[in-house]
């Protein structure tokens, strides 16, 4: 999980307009206001670049301000969603 | 303005049991009267009548629509202003002079149990220090609206009630609102089109309505999940980050669009996924101007903000010069309206005198567009938002257009900066789609060359990574126009 919210962090701070060192980003604060100040074109950039680095994509159902209420719990969701991928097989 | 008790005293039991609701509190048509009961006893108690103004701090909130809706109701002069300026600012600078007093609604928490029929515990109510002892006089009562100054120092214009509602019954009819709708309103109530053309006529037609504060994408579908809408109100930047931030295709019944200027790539997006999009257009000043039927082809709808709506006259170049009806003509958008403001007053409410912006009640819009021969309205950007470049005028809306076709432009905006041996300098930001990152300003300016006559062609295109935006959904060009971080710089 760890991993996962260093990947989120860094997204944060390198793919998006930001201008938050990834150093400075707790992954406990909200991600809107009172916390990383994230605006709705932000949010966007973020749920693409969080569906390209993790190759899934997210139901509308998912897209709510409980699952991103903090990297943590966002975390959590894109570790569901990784886990839950049908394993390829390669023949 | 009876609005509420018309619905309520409506013997069609449908709409009492259709409901208000900011996502926290509830309440339906059928609990209005008593709440109203509750409040006006509030007001008596502490000695507020309808011969005083009365300034209210807006939110999209239940508490503020009903308190709005009572006043409106019983004949009251209000002014609108947003919440957070009111609460903001221990001085009250916003508030002007000729307001008595001062109503602005309490914070509740999300869990906080809110009793509306107990009006104290959502309810603030101060007197006014500074109040200059000029009554309103409750037999022809007013609403005074800011106009949200995205082109210089807000003015505040004042409406009559009567005409007001005009306006209102006019977008009910123009976009066919029915009491079965269930109405999405994420733009703001103390604005004319979050008012106007959206809260009051979904109220007068006893629609259910969903009042959404500060909106962002998550938010909006988190409530478009719970409330279930089929008719919206947008911006045409939110109509943007919706298409592009939402996975699934929902039809709506209806989406309106008003604010700004929404690009055709956009609209069309929009409308594959979401379904009939109509363009509104309007001012504080004169409310809803035109907007298009929900009827009307989608051609139609894509090019033009509709008909004026009844009692509009609209006019080009200049209301000595009136457009002859059935001619194409194409200039300067001037609109005269039966049921526009009455002027602007200054903060003792005497009303003052701008005669670069009323000429014989014709009202002079700034914007520029096309009347077409049938009497739709195309309008193509703001006046001051054009140069003369080789003795000709070059629209900042039309150059946007050519360079927002270029493939891997996610969006631009043109400005004027500085002189150029053309004439005024002209100037592009242009933000790139996701992927498209290995164009460059070059490429840009390059390809604007096979687009736009040379006058058009900017002499310098820069590459920012987001638009800077205003809370009311345009793009903060004064943020573009004092940036001085010309860094990616291309001159050729």
């Amino acid at each position: 999980m760890s991993t996962i919210v260093e990947q989120l962090k860094t997204i944060i701070a390198e793919d998006l307009d930001t201008n938050i060192e990834k150093e400075a980003i707790d992954e406990n604060v909200p991600l809107f206001e009172d916390g990383l100040g994230l605006d709705s074109i932000a949010t966007v950039e973020l749920i693409s670049a969080i569906e390209r680095d993790f190759d899934f994509q997210f139901d509308d159902s998912e897209l709510d301000p409980e699952a991103f209420k903090s990297l943590k719990v966002l975390a959590e969701l894109v570790a569901s969603k990784t886990e839950s991928q049908p394993v390829e097989t390669v023949s | 303005m009876k609005i509420i008790s018309a619905i309520t005293n409506s013997s069609s039991t449908n709409s009492q049991e259709n409901i208000i609701t900011d996502g926290k509190l509830v309440c339906s048509y059928g609990q209005i009267p008593e709440i109203f009961v509750a409040i006006g006893e509030m007001l008596a108690r502490r000695g507020v009548t309808n011969q005083d103004c009365v300034a209210l701090g807006c939110e999209n909130s239940l508490p503020t629509a009903l308190v709005l809706l009572y006043l409106l109701e019983h004949d009251y002069s209000l002014l609108l202003l947003p919440r957070d300026n009111l609460l903001s600012n221990e001085n009250h600078e916003d508030l002007p002079k000729f307001c008595h007093y001062m109503l602005v609604t309490k914070d509740y928490t999300d869990d906080g149990e809110v009793n509306l029929g107990i009006p104290e515990q959502f309810l603030y109510l101060k007197e006014n220090p500074d109040w200059n002892g000029v009554k309103a006089g409750a037999e022809n009562p007013k609403l005074y609206m800011r106009t949200s100054g995205s082109t210089g120092k807000p003015k505040k214009a004042m409406h009559s009630h009567v005409h007001l509602r005009e306006n209102v019954l006019n977008c009910v009819e123009r976009l066919n609102l029915h009491r079965d709708d269930r109405v999405a309103i994420p733009v703001p109530i103390y604005h004319m089109y979050g008012l106007g053309a959206a809260l009051l006529p979904s109220v007068a037609v006893g629609a259910s309505i969903d009042l959404q504060k500060g909106a962002n994408l998550l938010r909006y579908l988190q409530r478009e999940r719970q409330f279930s809408p089929n008719v919206a109100f947008m911006t045409p930047s939110f109509c943007n980050t919706l298409i592009k931030g939402r996975r699934g295709d929902r039809q709506y019944k209806l989406t309106v669009a008003a604010g700004d200027l929404i690009r055709e790539e956009v609209f069309a997006g929009y409308e594959a996924r979401m379904g009939c999009l109509v363009k509104l257009y309007g001012s504080t000043e004169m409310g809803a101007i035109a907007a298009a039927s929900p009827q009307e082809s989608k051609e139609i709808r894509l090019k033009t903000v509709g008909q004026p709506m009844p009692g509009v006259e609209i006019s080009t170049s200049s209301p000595t010069k009136r457009y002859t009806k059935g001619v194409e003509a194409e200039g300067e958008l001037w609109c005269y309206h039966k049921c526009g403001f009455e002027g602007y007053v200054d903060d003792e409410g005497e009303k003052v005198h701008l005669n670069s912006e009323e000429l014989d009640n014709w009202f002079r819009t700034k914007d520029w567009g096309k009347i077409w021969s049938d009497g739709h309205l195309e309008v193509r950007g703001r006046c001051d938002h054009s140069i003369n470049r080789d003795g000709l005028l070059v629209f900042f809306s039309e150059v946007e257009r050519a360079i927002a076709t270029i493939a891997g432009i996610d969006s631009v905006v043109v400005l004027s900066k500085g002189e150029s041996k053309r004439g005024k300098g002209l100037v592009a930001y242009c933000v790139l789609a996701k992927g498209a990152e290995d164009i460059s300003a070059e490429d840009i300016r390059s390809s604007c060359f096979d687009l736009l006559p040379r006058r058009a062609v900017p002499d310098y295109v820069f590459l920012i990574s987001a638009l800077p935006m205003l809370p009311n959904g345009k793009v903060d060009r004064q943020n573009l126009i004092a940036r001085k971080d010309a860094v990616k710089t291309l001159k050729i």
